[in-house]
């Protein structure tokens, strides 16, 4: 490349280096005046200047947009989600003092004395109370979400909703009717519904953990404990699993939804176990 | 969801503000993660959970509402250079680098660009393109990625890297000098054959 004559002394390379990229605007130097006056100046500086905006539209255009595969995704926020379970419970623990133990030992006595030491009210990072997934289940049966029978489409219709990449189990004699979301406190559940004989049965799945307040029942095999409630004729099982609270409620026996509660776990591990017992007629 | 109302409640670290940040810019980092790791998908998805983990356990640190993209990005791009650190590959990096006067002799030396007025075979660039990109030396490969398919800015990209503005400049413009041959028909054709059957990359 040549450089212009007087009073240009600005070389080409100069000239594009002070000039691209283009820094966005900016105070302009006596240096970058010159560079600016050289291009307006230099058709090889102003093509180069051109050429640059027009490779970085290409690339831009060219370059492969894949999507992060739903596998990926679910595995990453189960490690978030299993994250934030420990965060919870290695929060730091201040040491006692005199007055904090009075006053716990006060709101303790207050407590007893207006019945709130139910063993379901315990907090925890998730939901308080798992009998509000009933609760939600008898008041939102018709909310806003998607209506589909298909498996597919309802994983990514959630995907794109909920940052849980959750698998979309299958029941026997369930149908899938869709999909919604339910906003339970601080917490979005991903919430899937089945017709099962006339009945709505609902999958639920949110970060956090299951309320320790009741001790879970435990399966002979290796399967998370269930926890259950009852709240409205609906029955809530609900189980703990890396880092997500899952949880089925339907107007159904505590033993039938014990058992689909364990297909659905098995499920998820690829391992199908036959069901017990016979759902029955809504 | 609006960026003020999610920083809000990042900033008050209410439960899922942090997960639909993370949601937001999934496919975007995965695919960065990917470029960033030369195509190879494990390692992507590995150095992915690893940023994702760094960013959950400082997001309260996260003030500025529309910083959500960048600050997630930086968090990648510096786990990924932790990473390469600790595999002893920190000569290499700054072996790379060109000073002033290095960078205005390749700048002079540009020759005009001969890009077809339209944009065909669109159906083989892509992947030509995730190629040439993936023989690039990881400074360039990461710097034309961020700012050719990312949209960030040299500005954005210095601090990611935390290198000066001018070194971000000379990354780009000797990546978009080797990724020339791609994007020039008459280049393409002498390019190395790649294999036939499309693979993820």
């Amino acid at each position: 490349m040549t450089d212009l004559g007087k009073p240009d002394m600005t070389t080409c390379g100069e000239a594009r280096r002070l000039l691209w990229p283009d820094a966005g605007p900016r105070r302009v130097s006596e240096q970058v005046h010159r560079a600016q006056v050289h291009v307006s100046r230099c058709p090889a500086c102003r093509q180069f200047l051109d050429d640059m905006r027009a490779m970085a539209a290409r690339i831009g255009h060219a370059a492969p947009r894949i999507e992060a595969p739903l596998e990926v995704r679910d595995r990453l926020f189960k490690a978030v989600a299993r994250a934030r379970t420990m965060q919870s419970d290695q929060a730091p623990r201040r040491p006692w003092r005199w007055w904090a133990v009075a006053g716990l030992a006060a709101s303790a006595a207050l407590a007893l004395a207006v019945g709130l030491t139910s063993r379901r009210s315990v907090a925890t990072a998730g939901v308080h109370d798992i009998a509000v997934f009933a609760q939600d289940h008898r008041r939102a049966e018709k909310g806003d979400g998607i209506a589909s029978a298909d498996s597919l489409v309802v994983v990514r219709w959630l995907a794109a909703r909920v940052p849980i990449a959750l698998q979309v189990p299958q029941f026997p004699g369930a149908t899938l009717k869709g999909a919604r979301l339910s906003d339970l406190g601080d917490l979005r559940a991903a919430v899937v519904e089945y017709d099962l004989g006339g009945r709505t049965l609902s999958y639920y799945v949110l970060p956090g953990g299951v309320p320790n307040g009741q001790a879970g029942v435990r399966a002979p095999d290796s399967t998370p404990p269930l926890h259950y409630a009852e709240r409205d004729g609906y029955r809530v099982a609900a189980w703990q699993d890396a880092g997500l609270t899952h949880a089925l409620v339907a107007d159904l026996p505590e033993a039938t939804l014990a058992d689909l509660a364990h297909y659905c776990m098995h499920q998820m591990m690829a391992r199908l176990p036959p069901l017990q017992s016979q759902v029955p007629p809504a | 969801m609006e960026p003020h109302t999610l920083n809000v409640r990042i900033r008050h670290a209410q439960p899922r503000a942090f997960e639909e940040l993370l949601s937001e810019h999934l496919d975007a980092l995965f695919r960065t993660a990917l470029r960033l790791c030369a195509g190879q998908t494990a390692d992507a998805e590995d150095l992915l959970q690893d940023a994702a983990l760094r960013a959950f356990e400082h997001h309260s640190q996260l003030r500025d509402p529309a910083a959500g993209r960048s600050w997630l990005f930086t968090i990648l791009v510096r786990t990924h250079l932790n990473r390469r650190r600790t595999e002893g590959r920190r000569a290499e990096v700054m072996a790379t680098d060109l000073d002033d006067q290095a960078f205005e002799t390749a700048l002079a030396e540009w020759t005009p660009l001969r890009l077809p007025d339209e944009l065909v075979d669109t159906w083989g660039l892509g992947d030509q393109l995730t190629d040439a990109l993936n023989t690039l030396p990881g400074e360039l490969r990461a710097t034309a990625w961020l700012v050719d398919v990312e949209g960030f800015t040299q500005r954005e990209v210095a601090a990611m890297h935390e290198v000066p503005e001018g070194t971000v400049a000379s990354r780009l413009f000797r990546a978009r000098r080797q990724l020339r041959a791609v994007l020039e028909p008459d280049r393409r054709q002498v390019a190395p054959p790649h294999g036939t059957a499309r693979r993820p990359k």
